[in-house]
C-alpha cells in the first residue's frame, strides 16, 4: 500500500471511478496510478462511446467519471450533457491529450466539474486523481 | 527548408484556398493526434524508471525520455501554430492608447486588432513603442540576442527549421504572426526588432504623431 492510499479522503469521496479512454495505454496507465494511489476504489475501464449513457446512467451513486473527450473519433461532449442531465450526482472530468481553453469551456457547459489535458507525467496523473477523489 | 519549383501561368485562387485548407486540417492531425501515442511513450518510460531497473534498461529509459522530451517541444510548436489558426479573435476598433503604454499623444488612434495578441506580443518582446505610418500602426519592439540576428517572417523561420526555433521566441512570435495577419495585420524580423503592423480602424494622418 502506497503512503497515498493512506491519505484521508473527504466523506464524499466516490466509491467508483469509470475510466473511460479508447487509448489502451491512457486507460491503463490511469488505472496503475489510481490504484496505487486508493487500493479500496472499484475501477472501470470503458472504451467506446457505445453504450457509454446507458452504462453510465446505472453507475453506483456518486461515482467520479474520468472522460476522455475523443472516442473513436467522436466527440464525447453530447454524451456528457445527456448523462450529467440525468445523473447529476456523478462527478465528470473531461481529459484529452491536448485541450484548450474553449474546448475546457464547452465541456464544463456540457456537465463537466473539471477539464483537463492528459498529464504528460505520472506526478500530474496522481495530482488530477486527488482533485477528482477529494484527496486532502 | 527544400524550396518547391515555382509555378508559371495563373494559379487558381480557389485551389490555393483549398490547399490551405488542407494544409491546416493538416497541421492539426498533426499536432493533436500524434499527442497520444507521445503520452504513452513519456508514461511508459516513466513506469519503466520506477521499477528499479538494471544498468541498460536504465540508459535506454532515459534515452526514451530525452527523445520524447524533444519531440513534444517540437509538436508543442505545431500546436500552438495550428491552435493559432483556430483561436476566436474578436477584431475591433481600440484605442491604441489603451493597449500600449507609450502612446502619449496619440489618443486619437484607434487600430482593428483583439487586444490580447498585442498583450501576448508584449509578453514576449516587451512594451513596444508605436510608429505611425500611412494607413498602418507598427509596433516595434528590440529581439532578445539569441534571436536577433533571425530575419523575416518569425512562421517562415519556424517552419525552415523546427527544431532549432520550437519553444524559443521565434515560436511565440510566430504564434503571433499568424493571428495578426488573421485580422489583415503581420509581424516580421529584422534589425535585431519585431515589427507588428496593425490595420489602423481610423485615419491616422493627423493624428499628430
Amino acid at each position: 500500500m502506497s503512503l497515498e492510499s493512506l491519505t484521508p479522503r473527504a466523506s464524499d469521496a466516490p466509491g467508483t471511478v469509470f475510466i473511460v479512454d479508447d487509448e489502451p495505454d491512457h486507460a491503463l496507465i490511469a488505472r496503475h496510478v489510481l490504484r496505487g494511489m486508493a487500493p479500496e476504489l472499484e475501477v472501470r475501464v470503458l472504451s467506446t462511446i457505445e453504450g457509454l449513457a446507458r452504462e453510465l446512467a446505472v453507475a453506483p451513486p456518486g461515482s467520479a467519471v474520468l472522460l476522455d473527450r475523443l472516442l473513436g473519433g467522436v466527440e464525447s461532449y453530447a454524451t456528457l450533457r445527456e448523462v450529467a442531465a440525468g445523473r447529476p450526482d456523478l462527478r465528470f472530468t473531461l481529459v484529452s491529450a491536448w485541450l484548450t481553453p474553449e474546448e475546457a469551456e464547452r465541456a464544463r457547459e456540457a456537465g463537466a466539474a473539471d477539464a483537463a489535458q492528459k498529464p504528460a507525467n505520472l506526478d500530474g496523473w496522481r495530482t488530477l486523481f486527488r482533485g477528482m477523489l477529494g484527496l486532502v | 527548408m527544400s524550396t518547391l519549383p515555382p509555378v508559371s501561368g495563373p494559379v487558381s485562387s480557389a485551389r490555393s484556398d483549398e490547399f490551405e485548407g488542407l494544409f491546416d486540417h493538416l497541421l492539426y492531425a498533426v499536432s493533436h493526434d500524434l499527442r497520444s501515442p507521445m503520452l504513452s511513450i513519456g508514461l511508459g518510460a516513466e513506469l519503466l524508471e520506477g521499477s528499479g531497473a538494471d544498468e541498460r534498461t536504465r540508459l535506454g529509459v532515459e534515452s526514451i525520455q530525452r527523445g520524447h522530451e524533444d519531440l513534444v517541444r517540437l509538436l508543442d510548436a505545431l500546436t500552438q501554430v495550428s491552435r493559432a489558426r483556430r483561436r476566436p479573435l474578436d477584431a475591433q476598433p481600440v484605442p491604441l492608447a489603451s493597449l500600449v503604454p507609450d502612446a502619449t499623444g496619440l489618443e486619437s488612434v484607434a487600430v482593428r486588432v483583439d487586444p490580447r495578441i498585442v498583450a501576448e506580443l508584449a509578453a514576449v518582446v516587451g512594451a513596444p513603442r508605436v510608429v505611425i505610418g500611412d494607413e498602418d500602426v507598427r509596433l516595434i519592439a528590440a529581439l532578445p540576442g539569441d534571436i536577433g540576428e533571425v530575419e523575416g517572417p518569425p512562421l517562415e523561420a519556424l517552419f525552415a527549421s523546427l527544431g532549432l526555433h520550437a519553444g524559443t521566441t521565434v515560436a511565440a512570435l510566430a504564434v503571433i504572426q499568424v493571428q495578426l495577419e488573421r485580422q489583415g495585420g503581420t509581424l516580421v524580423l529584422g534589425g535585431g526588432q519585431a515589427t507588428a503592423l496593425l490595420p489602423a480602424s481610423v485615419a491616422v494622418a493627423g493624428s499628430g504623431a
